[in-house]
């Protein structure tokens, strides 16, 4: 059976009706898996209305979340560095385009039922989208925006809202071009200016994190921030090395690498871009 | 409650493979497969009709299946059903040495709203990994044979799920030569349904669908199908009924034709609002 006994159905929620055919469900499921579902049903009734409050096992139904001070969890924001992320296991991997909006402040897990790790806020540059790049029961695996790059976290189904992008981004640093597709179709390519060497664009995927405008840089009356940053600047221009895509005012820059991190597109690019889902998946490579 | 729930550990079923070659539309009929006369059939599945008072399981050794002449290797196979739930583990799924993964579970839950999946803990095909898809996901890259996870659907009363989804499509030309991907899909298909060598050695579509015993299909269209892992679950707030209101067990001769799944549809993600913002990036 090696794993399987792991997966017995989990127990329903404690309604009156289901209360009495608990020890029925104690001979169906295994000991080990009642004892800490009740463990922390126990504890979550103590504590209810916590984040997250979703149950293992691929069931929908809500149970109270274990007490987690979640005022004590570090934000995953492009500003934040969160410790204990795992990291993503398929840097160059693609997604099915499905991506999530925590729809409340939502404790990031480093594994389905497994660690708290950070806080995920709903909005952050405006409305937080990210990612998907796995699921396993009721927990959805997602690109986090902090660093480190490349990491990775856990939410459960239940403080999200899933949405589908049909849209990709992929920028290709040899080439220094970036392509736009459209459910596997691809809509246009641009040639680009990419990182210089003593600060290059990172490789690996990332995604859309934001679309705002900042008076203080004038340069692009847009800036599409990633969920990614720059592997030598901490910090650049008052931010924490945030890499992002956006225009320039001359065109020389393009097709060169110039940048500090940072994707600089045509306006007609950068005007396209804007209208692609937050979320939406961007691919790094060195092509 | 009236809730119902069902849940199939093995579901080995011919999808309108007519007896009589031809292009029949494949879509007309469906019964229960044999091969070399062997009619597969498992008691392995679990109903579930008084609600959460009612659970049901029932288990497979892969000794069993060996038995049946099956080239399935397996850890074990359990199906259990309750109220508003079911799901079907596989240990250890092998079919040769073409696909391979472990703790393979498919699953659904009908309460709020409804939610159906699938996970395992490692899985590849043809020695290349795949990890556990966020949602529907086709593998194999072959106009031939698919092989698709996490096939999600949903009506307005159930949700459904299959685990994993080996199918033969129609509509290719006999005489094309095999890829090797096709090659290799196709020995794991018939070592899965104990078909004769001459399958595992085919070399050409017509050769291969010659040994199976099945037609050459309209384009595109299943002609042979086999799932692994196949759960149903009534939802919650649905209308309770008197009868379970989903099955998932396609071996009788009264199976409606199988055809592709829809996975879920998500709504497009919306278009990002450009807001004031302070952040200094790379430039």
């Amino acid at each position: 059976m090696s794993g399987v006994a792991n997966h017995t159905l989990p127990r329903p929620p404690r309604t009156r009706a289901r209360r009495t055919s608990r020890a029925v469900l104690v001979g169906w499921a295994s000991l080990g898996v009642i004892t800490l579902l009740a463990a922390i049903l126990g504890i979550g009734l103590l504590v209810g209305g916590a984040p997250s409050p979703v149950r293992p096992g691929g069931g929908s139904a809500t149970l109270a979340a274990p007490a987690v001070d979640v005022a004590s969890l570090p934000e995953s924001t492009t500003w934040t560095s969160v410790d204990g992320a795992p990291t993503d296991p398929a840097p160059e991997g693609l997604t099915d385009g499905r991506v999530v909006h925590p729809v409340r402040d939502t404790v990031v897990h480093d594994a389905p039922d497994g660690r708290p790790i950070a806080r995920m806020p709903a909005k952050q540059i405006g409305d937080t989208w990210l990612p998907v790049i796995a699921q396993q029961g009721s927990w959805m695996q997602v690109l986090l925006p902090s660093r480190p790059d490349a990491s990775t976290g856990w939410l459960p189904a239940a403080d999200v809202e899933s949405a589908a992008t049909p849209y990709r981004i992929a920028v290709h640093l040899k080439s220094r071009t970036l392509d736009l597709f459209q459910d596997g179709t691809r809509l246009a390519r641009w040639t680009v200016g990419i990182g210089k060497p003593s600060a290059p664009t990172p490789t690996g995927r990332t995604f859309l994190l934001g679309a705002f405008s900042d008076d203080q840089q004038k340069y692009s009356p847009v800036i599409l921030p990633l969920g990614t940053h720059s592997p030598t600047h901490d910090t650049f221009g008052g931010g924490p090395g945030t890499v992002a895509i956006h225009t320039w005012p001359t065109s020389d820059v393009f097709g060169t690498a110039t940048s500090d991190g940072c994707v600089r597109v045509p306006a007609d690019a950068l005007k396209r871009l804007a209208q692609v889902p937050l979320g939406t998946l961007v691919s790094i490579d060195n092509a | 409650m009236g809730a119902a729930t069902a849940a199939v550990v093995l579901v080995l079923g011919a999808t309108g493979a007519s007896a009589e070659q031809g292009p029949a539309p494949v879509q007309s009929q469906a019964r229960a497969f044999s091969v070399g006369g062997m009619l597969v059939s498992y008691d392995s599945d679990a109903v579930s009709s008084r609600g959460d008072d009612d659970p049901q399981r029932s288990f497979v050794a892969s000794a069993d299946l060996s038995k049946l002449g099956v080239g399935l290797s397996t850890g074990a196979l359990t199906a259990e059903a309750r109220g508003h739930q079911a799901q079907t583990t596989v240990a250890d799924l092998k079919l040769l040495t073409v696909l391979q993964m472990q703790n393979v579970r498919t699953w659904c839950n009908g309460a709020d709203g409804g939610s159906a999946g699938l996970d395992f803990t490692r899985g590849s095909l043809l020695g290349k990994t795949f990890a556990v898809p966020a949602s529907h996901q086709e593998l194999g890259n072959s106009t031939l044979i698919k092989v698709e996870l996490d096939t999600v659907t949903r009506d307005k009363g159930s949700i459904s799920a299959k685990g994993v989804v080996i199918t033969l499509l129609g509509g290719n030309d006999p005489a094309r030569t095999l890829t090797p991907t096709e090659k290799e899909l196709g020995k794991g298909l018939a070592g899965l349904l104990g078909a004769p060598a001459k399958a595992q050695n085919a070399t050409t579509v017509g050769s291969l669908l010659g040994a199976l015993g099945v037609s050459a299909g309209a384009p595109g269209d299943p002609v042979l199908q086999v799932t692994v892992g196949a759960v149903s679950c009534a939802l919650e707030d649905a209308p309770a009924k008197d009868e379970p209101t989903t099955t998932a067990v396609p071996t009788t001769d009264e199976d409606e034709p199988v055809a592709p799944a829809t996975p879920v549809t998500l709504q497009t993600a919306p278009t990002p609002e450009v807001v004031p913002y302070r952040l200094g990036v790379t430039g």
